[in-house]
């Protein structure tokens, strides 16, 4: 483990509320997922623009589609005190330019501030990039019923 | 024994600090309390204050508003009104309330409307309520007028109700210092009907304002508040009162209901029903047990039931208390009475009818002596009569040995022979009297088996000795038989008594000597630093007050596992270590005697501190039981709340410690660096120019050969040039000796000046470099030098990992108070541990090229910083990279008008 790193003894489901898993994304398009996504954080009008441009940029240098219908925006701002996180399902798809081409059905995007005293961004992105390399994950998040199924998702892939 | 009507003198005295000067220097304030305006406040003083004058009290008026009433100016003809001020503010005029005059004219009773009221500009005080203040302070008697919304604490509240903001407030330490609190209580439809009838003044200004706030809705909640306000302040006069005059009788104000639970079986339904009153009276309960001399023969099953019928009531949310006394009834009605109980809840009688007739029944005495206090008897502890409180056998006190039966045969034997002596001298009654003297002594002394031994030989020795006729255990005269028994029941009813008192000091002791203890155990943690010496105390001294083996759990280095530490700890395995492990988690107790975990050998709770869990306590072989009950548990706690906060207070000096040894040792170590750096540049240098003048002297004479090592030897002088460079500047920027040139800057400009040095570069490489500004960014409170410098770095970094054909893009932002730089590449990314140590010195991450000293990024965090901002790398998932940095904004520049402003910015300086 990378200095500074803590040993992984959090729980991904203590990152969400239900106000941040929407199970039906109603936005087609990358950005307007992604400012839908963002919608959850109650963010003066403004600060989400900035966020969602800085964002944005960092998706057009490479995109974080990372294959299988998973996606994970994720960027670091003075804008946020706190790691947020927020989980967006889309049935129909989106539109991503991903690596495998392929439309994505499911968003983890995360926002932390430049500096934490928690280290908690980095941790919970690599929890993140873990969870998507399960092959059955994305089937088994379109199964995904309920917020509280979701959770239980979460839970057992960190078993 | 407690005596309810005897006033605590402690708080006596402070009522009498509070009361008696206060009478004679400070005038008293009453305020006339409403809901909203329009309640009749202004009337209902005006009322009273004719009232006082009738009296023959001094009645001025100060300041009252009329707002055209009416009636309530009907109500100021015939008294004295101090003439207003006149101010003159802005053009403005202005009458206020004069202070000084109402000081000088001296009234016994002032009348001063409108406590949250502002004063105009140049008053001597900003708030009416501080002219009220100094009026009070000069021994005036003062009414005045307030509303709910214009109390501090509930203005909030208010406000959200009403949607009202009020900005005219009045402290609630004001309001609650006021000596009497009228509530003048209108109901909302007598109150919209004033409005209608236009009787309700409303300022101009508000008129649609109050649209919304005299509403239905908000006049019911704002009445409600108004009522609970003073109510609470009723309530909390109440109990001083109480105190201050030893009040017995029961003011039906607040509910409170106590049950008083025992051993029965049906003792945790009783709690239950308490539950239930408390709820639906909207009451505060309290779950009593009376510790009676006869608990010590109970059983433990007996005890057990107690503790959890008072654990029940704890986990129920109600307050539980452990009486200590030898009767039951008057015990609980003790505590009715000083604590304003108004019901009581008792099971019903366990013992047979005979038994209460003879000794008292518990309920008969307590609703006897219950006066207005509503007793309820319950069904419940009926069970009892199968299963009745079973007496376990005493184990024998040491006074209670054969040493004392000895005893008690000596002294009869005594006694017998100064009978026998004195037989022909005195009456038989004196005898008898010697006899009951030495038996009234051993009882006291020695307990109720050698006091009944001695009644019984002292009855044998008189017949014998003292009795005709003499030497024989005939009696002659049967009355001598009534004497007998008056001589065993004293010795029985003596010795018991005696026994009670013993056990009931020897309670009380045990309680001292905790308290004692804990005491001692604070003292010797107050003169530990060491975290060793913390568990040594507190092992030693937990370890001997509830005769426990205890263990302390402290968490390692890394603030996760458990590591044992105190006494030896050999042979607790895994499956202790998980369990304290649990309780360090979660922060709750578990282990043996406990809900949670019960199989484990020890029973584990954690130490708390303010700054969360600082470790686990364990105590092994341990009466389970004996922590059932929660006065035991509670007292636990309180040791391990005073531990907990040593070893946080050991940790912390400490954790200071090795901070303060690792600063000494970073600035030693960038002392050196910047010292070898130094002396490395100047050879340096000379090296350099010394090249320099080789191959101006070998000028045209020189093979290719020549040229190329001559080359590479000038390319890597530079290189360790830039490297020593690097290293000293890095060197004095963490030992903060670099004076920032900051000025406001134009961030649009530095970044495509860097732009423009790397563009034929870049172009060279095909790499695509583009920025992306805004069309305003506000100016920048920055280094302009060193902050282009980072930029240059951050671009070079980007162009080396995009690579040929590559793409890198330049952009900023306001981001709050800061304007935030970002520089993105397309290249292969970092992966998420690198990106966690990339601003550490002399990293080199698998994948991106080497930069020159592998300093750059660490210095870029240095000159962030040194201005206050942040810098970062976005990464990970995905190909490319962002890095990002923020630095603040001029002060005096708004983000959002930043074009027009950065003109005047300039300007400043």
């Amino acid at each position: 483990m990378a200095a500074g790193m803590r040993p992984s003894t959090f729980r991904l489901s203590d990152y969400f509320t239900p106000a941040t898993i929407i199970l039906a994304l109603r936005s087609r398009s990358k950005p307007e997922v992604i400012r839908e996504l963002l919608g959850t954080l109650e963010l003066p009008a403004r600060e989400e623009l900035v966020i969602l441009r800085t964002i944005l940029r960092r998706e057009e240098m490479g995109s974080t589609g990372i294959g299988r219908g998973i996606a994970v925006p994720h960027g670091r701002t003075p804008l946020v005190s706190k790691l947020r996180v927020v989980y967006g399902r889309s049935t129909g798809g989106i539109a991503y330019d991903s690596m495998d081409g392929a439309p994505v059905h499911h968003v983890f995007l995360l926002v932390a501030p430049p500096t934490e005293t928690s280290n908690e961004y980095l941790p919970v992105l690599g929890r993140i990039a873990k969870l998507a390399q399960d092959p059955e994950i994305p089937t088994r998040l379109s199964a995904v019923e309920s917020v509280e199924e979701f959770l239980r998702v979460l839970a057992d892939e960190e078993r | 024994m407690a005596e309810p009507r005897r006033p605590d003198p402690d708080v006596l005295l402070a009522q009498i600090q509070r009361e008696e000067p206060a009478e004679r220097a400070r005038g008293r304030l009453k305020v006339f309390f409403g809901a909203t305006a329009g309640v009749g406040k202004t009337y209902a003083m005006l009322e009273e204050a004719r009232a006082r004058k009738r009296e023959g009290v001094d009645v001025v008026v100060g300041v009252v508003e009329t707002h055209g009433r009416k009636e309530t100016g009907a109500l100021l003809e015939g008294l004295e009104i101090v003439p207003r001020r006149e101010i003159e503010h802005r053009g403005v005029r202005l009458t206020e309330f004069d202070l000084d005059a109402a000081l000088a004219r001296r009234p016994g009773l002032l009348l001063v409307d409108e406590l949250a009221h502002t004063n105009a500009a140049g008053s001597r005080h900003a708030k009416r309520w501080q002219d009220v203040e100094e009026l009070l302070g000069a021994g005036i008697d003062v009414f005045s007028t307030v509303n709910v919304q214009h109390l501090e604490s509930l203005n909030d509240v208010v406000a959200r109700i009403t949607h009202v903001q009020v900005r005219e407030t009045v402290p609630d330490a004001v309001f609650e210092r006021a000596d009497e609190i009228e509530l003048i209580d209108l109901s909302p439809e007598e109150l919209l009907q004033r409005l209608a009838e236009g009787k309700v003044y409303v300022q101009q200004q508000a008129q649609r304002a109050t649209q919304y706030f005299f509403r239905r809705g908000n006049l019911i909640a704002l009445r409600q508040l108004a009522l609970r306000k003073a109510a609470d302040r009723v309530d909390a006069q109440m109990q001083t009162y109480r105190r201050a005059h030893g009040v017995a009788e029961i003011w039906p104000i607040a509910e409170r209901i106590l049950v008083a639970v025992g051993p029965a079986p049906s003792s945790t339904s009783l709690v239950r029903a308490a539950k239930r009153m408390a709820d639906r009276l909207g009451a505060e309960w309290t779950a009593a047990f009376v510790e009676t001399p006869d608990v010590s023969h109970w059983s433990e099953a007996d005890r057990n039931r107690v503790w959890e019928s008072l654990r029940l009531a704890d986990q129920l949310g109600g307050r539980t208390v452990t009486l200590t006394g030898s009767d039951e009834g008057r015990e609980l009605l003790n505590y009715t009475r000083t604590h304003n109980v108004g019901r009581i809840i008792v099971g019903k009688p366990s013992r047979s009818a005979w038994r209460d007739r003879l000794f008292g029944s518990k309920i008969e005495r307590v609703i006897r002596g219950s006066g207005d206090i509503d007793v309820y008897v319950l069904a419940g502890d009926t069970v009892d009569q199968a299963a009745p409180p079973r007496r376990v056998q005493r184990l024998a006190g040491p006074r209670t040995r054969w040493p004392a039966y000895a005893w008690a045969v000596a002294i009869v034997g005594l006694v017998t022979v100064a009978a026998v002596l004195l037989r022909e001298r005195l009456a038989l009654v004196n005898l008898a009297m010697l006899f009951l003297l030495s038996i009234l002594l051993l009882a006291a002394r020695l307990g109720r088996g050698p006091a009944v031994l001695a009644s019984v030989l002292s009855v044998a020795a008189l017949d014998w000795f003292a009795v005709p006729p003499y030497n024989t255990f005939q009696v002659a005269d049967s009355e001598y038989l009534v004497t007998f028994g008056v001589m065993l029941a004293v010795a029985l009813t003596i010795s018991t008594l005696a026994v009670r008192l013993r056990e009931q000091a020897m309670r009380s002791r045990e309680r001292e000597h905790r308290t004692a203890a804990l005491y001692e155990m604070s003292r010797d943690l107050i003169e530990t630093t060491e975290l060793a010496e913390v568990v040594d105390v507190a092992v030693r001294h937990v370890g001997a007050v509830f005769e426990i083996r205890p263990v302390l759990l402290l968490p390692d280095v890394e603030g996760r596992a458990l590591a044992w530490s105190g006494e030896s700890t050999a042979g607790l395995g895994a499956q202790e270590q998980a369990v304290a492990q649990w309780v360090y988690d979660h922060g709750q107790p578990a282990g043996a005697g406990t809900d949670t975990l019960p199989s484990a050998k020890g029973l584990y709770l954690p130490l708390s501190a303010t700054t969360g869990t600082v470790g686990v306590f364990g105590a092994l072989e341990v009466d389970t039981e004996r922590f059932r009950n929660p006065e035991q548990l509670h007292l636990l706690e309180t040791f391990l709340n005073r531990i907990a906060a040593a070893i946080e207070r050991s940790r912390l000096a400490e954790q200071t410690r090795r901070l303060l040894q690792l600063e000494e040792m970073d600035r030693l170590k960038s002392e050196f660096v910047a010292t070898a750096s130094h002396e490395l540049r100047a050879p340096l240098v000379s090296l350099a120019a010394a090249l320099d003048r080789l191959q101006a002297m070998a000028s045209g004479a020189t093979t290719a050969a020549w040229q190329s090592e001559m080359a590479a030897a000038r390319e890597q002088v530079d290189r360790l040039r830039r490297l020593a460079d690097d290293l000293l500047d890095l060197a004095r920027l963490e030992a903060g000796r670099v004076e920032l040139q900051r000025q406001p800057v134009d961030p649009s400009a530095v970044i495509r000046e860097r732009l423009d040095r790397f563009e034929s570069g870049a172009a060279a490489q095909a790499i695509r470099l583009a920025a992306d500004l805004p069309d305003a960014l506000p100016l920048v409170d920055i280094d302009r030098e060193r902050t282009g410098r980072v930029l240059d770095e951050l671009i070079g970094n980007a162009l080396r990992a995009s690579g040929p054909g590559g793409r890198v893009l330049v952009s900023a932002d306001t981001a709050g108070r800061f304007v935030q730089v970002s520089v993105a590449d397309n290249g292969p990314g970092i992966s998420i541990e690198d990106q966690a140590r990339i601003f550490d010195k002399f990293v080199w991450l698998s994948g991106r090229q080497p930069e020159v000293s592998g300093l750059g990024l660490p210095i870029a965090r240095e000159v962030i910083r040194a201005h206050g901002g942040a810098i970062w790398v976005d990464s990970g998932l995905g190909p490319g990279s962002v890095f990002s940095f923020t630095v603040p904004l001029a002060t005096g520049v708004e983000s959002r008008s930043a074009v027009s402003q950065s003109t005047d910015a300039r300007d400043e300086t």
